[in-house]
């Protein structure tokens, strides 16, 4: 019987030991991980090393002994260097509640933070098991979780938001942030992320030809009057120095690119910076400029700003001065959208013995394509010359060249043509249309939608075809450096012209129009019993022949004369002046909104 | 003896270079024994007896690799021997529990695939065995590892070819976990050998039980 009882306790205390080796190598290696938590580093190198010895015959020896002389490298280097990796450890910390204390996210701080704790997450190396670790860990997943879950999506907001509000600069800001972010975490936010609100942005400043900006507001008014107003708006330091908006309102929008400003910075310390036209925004109602003010340093600032002085002599002969009493709030340039159409309008021009079709009429900023075809019906001979003409911008181009601009056709052929138009200044959402001359047919086009424009207001005669000689347009006597003003000293009204001495005016009406219509002033600088009188002559052209319709004197004593001429039928009105010269000299005559209708 | 064990899979690839192409299969048992098998096209580039010379050359000393075999078939050679230790035929190989690694928190559990993908990670009470395999085997043009389990885990450098069997598929350390077939087991065992040993004393305390009673009944019945 003892035998029988001895032999069954002997087999119970084997199964046992069989079902705990497990367990007790385990509970070895938890006793190491917190000896090594508590940093008694040589406690867990000695256990390390016994269990090592232990192990030889263990049927996992190998495995086992791979694993305890891992922890055991780890505890040598961790007993080397915990002074220096407790100091990593703290300092990495402290970055992280400095970042996460600011109220507003600061980037450098958080990369700071982060740089930190991925530097000393290596020098830990394979100790993932360790506290210090695991705590660096766990910070690194909450900023992380605050980058991707918070602070990116609220950048992706706030992009998709400033560009709805077109804050170009803002949404900017927030992309240079995305990408740090991005810099900061490159695997966990993509490049592709980046690129996606990068082309977002790009594709919406596509549109305009001038973005919205926002600088810092400087509220002086320069000229204030009934026509109109010349303020300064906003200014801001820019890389090569400060930039002035200064915006020129109603009447004075029309002379803005006339009037020799010369606008001249006064510094705190006394000096000086000329400033120089950067930019001009051609609205509705207002022209937009930037003026630049820099110098070869490019270290001036805003805050070292006095004043700024304005040349406007045909308001007062000293320079205007426009005080600076630091920034106020801000304001906000307008943007301008450009026109990015690519229209096929299939209308026709019936020529004599020739048709044209247009099938492509392409608007791009500068640019104006026309493409199509011209069928002949006999064999002729055609101009093709082309001219094009936007009236918002006064700019004309066409495609005139050296040599004949003549072309043969024969009877029942056509040829493709393809016709090119380009402008200095960009074609704008505030350009409706635009005047053409093609093969020999005046027309005017909706750059929206690429279909013919009915014209229905009075046209401007300086917008049509012409060809002028001592004549200046648009409000300003730029010969003279003074504004239009009559002989009743009154600023004449937009769209009028001087003429002076033996001016000659032609301007093409192609039978188009009925009534030319004008008021006849003398400048209020060459009028008077000293400066003589002045014969005023229209004349209709055909070829060689002039029919005159219209012809007046203007004497010394002249008032405002209405004038109205039948034009039907008209190609060539020719306009022409001869002046009789008075004592002090000869007058000079405005043609106040001279117009076809 | 450390110097040809290190040698013998670098061999094998060596003469499946030779041969231009060739299969590997390995088998591993939980307790890490087990088989492998190669068979190698018999395009004359390498004979029989030169791999069986070479083979027996590198393990003479070995006590844990044995029954090697070279087979010559008119298009193939197939050879193949047994390990104790997947140790033997690498010393960089081990098998080790899966619930040691839990507990040491190793990072090399972080590197493996979970097939099971509503398994989060292994727990500390985890009966699954962890294996590094040799780390030769992505020179043969296909390798094959099978487990006796289920496999649950592998590293990236693996392909699931079946619930117990893995492709090498790229270099790399080479990891896969497996939950060993359902067996007696140690405490199975155990179980079957107290048994006989219970009932025997369950049987003795019993017969000394039911003696004195026995003795008082026939003392009675002589009485009566």
């Amino acid at each position: 019987m003892r035998k029988v009882l001895f032999t069954f306790s002997i087999a119970s205390l084997m199964l046992l030991m069989a079902c705990g080796s497990d367990d007790a190598f385990q509970n070895d290696l938890e006793t190491v991980i917190d000896q090594m938590n508590d940093m008694d580093y040589d406690e867990a190198i000695a256990k390390l090393q016994e269990l090592e010895e232990g192990l030889v015959g263990d049927q996992y020896e190998t495995g086992r002994i791979n694993l305890v002389s891992g922890m055991l490298n780890e505890a040598e280097y961790m007993s080397e260097n915990i002074a220096e990796l407790e100091e990593m450890y703290n300092s990495a910390m402290e970055h992280v509640d400095e970042a996460t204390a600011s109220e507003d996210r600061d980037i450098e701080l958080y990369s700071h933070a982060l740089s930190s704790i991925d530097q000393t997450l290596n020098r830990f190396e394979d100790m993932t098991q360790l506290d210090m670790y695991q705590d660096l860990e766990g910070k690194r997943d909450e900023l992380s979780e605050e980058i991707l879950g918070d602070w990116l999506p609220s950048l992706q907001e706030g992009i998709e938001s400033d560009l709805e509000s077109q804050n170009f600069a803002e949404a900017e800001m927030q992309l240079n942030e995305m990408n740090r972010l991005h810099q900061m975490m490159p695997e966990e936010i993509r490049e592709g992320v980046v690129s996606e609100y990068d082309e977002m942005i790009a594709e919406e400043r596509e549109r305009f030809v001038f973005i919205p900006e926002i600088v810092d507001g400087w509220n002086e008014t320069v000229i204030d009057n009934d026509e109109g107003s010349i303020e300064v708006e906003g200014v801001r330091n820019i890389d090569s120095g400060v930039e002035v908006v200064i915006s020129f309102n109603d009447y004075y929008k029309n002379i803005s690119d006339q009037l020799a400003f010369s606008p001249r910075m006064i510094l705190s310390d006394s000096d000086t910076v000329s400033g120089s036209l950067a930019e001009t925004r051609l609205l509705e109602d207002k022209a937009i400029t930037k003026y630049h003010f820099s110098t070869m340093g490019g270290d001036i600032q805003v805050d070292d700003i006095s004043r700024m002085d304005v040349e406007a002599p045909f308001e007062q002969e000293e320079a205007i001065q426009v005080a600076f009493d630091g920034t106020d709030g801000e304001y906000e340039i307008p943007g301008i959208e450009s026109i990015k159409e690519l229209h096929r309008p299939e209308w026709t021009l019936d020529g004599d013995n020739f048709e044209v079709e247009i099938d492509r009429f392409f608007v791009e900023d500068h640019n104006i394509e026309i493409t199509g075809v011209i069928k002949a019906e006999e064999d002729i001979t055609i101009d093709e010359t082309s001219r094009a003409y936007l009236p918002f911008t006064k700019e004309e181009n066409d495609t005139r060249g050296f040599g004949s601009n003549e072309v043969e056709l024969y009877a029942d052929t056509e040829k493709d043509f393809e016709i090119n138009h380009s402008f200095s200044d960009p074609i704008t959402e505030f350009h409706n249309y635009i005047d053409l001359m093609l093969f020999e047919h005046h027309l005017s086009v909706d750059l929206t939608d690429g279909q013919l424009y009915e014209v229905s207001d009075p046209v401007f005669v300086a917008d049509l075809e012409n060809r002028t000689h001592r004549t200046s347009s648009n409000l300003y006597d730029e010969h003279n450096d003074r504004e239009l003003i009559n002989q009743s000293g009154d600023r004449v009204k937009e769209d009028s012209l001087i003429m002076r001495a033996s001016a000659v005016n032609r301007y093409t009406l192609n039978d188009r129009f009925d009534q030319f219509t004008t008021t006849l002033h003398v400048h209020q600088g060459n009028s008077g019993v000293d400066y003589g009188t002045t014969e005023f002559e229209v004349y209709s052209v055909e070829d060689d022949d002039e029919v005159e319709l219209y012809s007046t004197t203007i004497e010394e004593d002249h008032d405002a004369q209405d004038v109205e001429i039948d034009v039907e039928g008209v190609t060539e009105l020719k306009i022409q002046i001869s002046t009789d010269r008075g004592s002090e000299g000869r007058q000079e005559i405005i043609l106040e909104e001279p117009a076809v209708e | 003896m450390r110097s040809n064990r290190l040698l013998l899979l670098v061999l094998l690839s060596g003469i499946m270079v030779l041969a231009a192409c060739g299969e590997m299969t390995l088998e591993l048992e939980k307790d890490g024994s087990g088989e492998v098998f190669m068979e190698i096209p018999n395009n004359g580039m390498i004979s029989p007896g030169e791999i069986e010379s070479q083979l027996e050359s590198q393990v003479e000393d070995s006590d844990q690799v044995s029954g090697f075999s070279v087979n010559e078939g008119s298009n193939s050679i197939r050879t193949s021997f047994q390990f104790d230790n997947i140790s033997a035929i690498d010393p960089n190989s081990y098998i080790i529990p899966v619930s040691d690694y839990v507990v040491a928190g190793d990072s090399r559990l972080d590197e493996l695939h979970i097939v099971d993908e509503e398994m989060e990670a292994f727990e500390s009470d985890s009966t699954a065995l962890f294996v590094r395999l040799p780390g030769d085997l992505q020179d043969f043009e296909t390798a094959r590892v099978e487990v006796s389990g289920e496999i649950v885990a592998h590293s990236e450098e693996l392909e699931l070819v079946n619930d117990d069997t893995v492709e090498v598929e790229s270099r790399g350390e080479v990891f896969l976990v497996f939950e060993p077939s359902s067996g007696l087991g140690v405490l199975g065992w155990g179980m079957i050998l107290l048994l006989p040993i219970a009932g025997g004393v369950f049987f003795y305390l019993r017969r000394n039980n039911m003696l004195p009673a026995k003795e008082a009944k026939k003392e009675g019945d002589t009485d009566a």
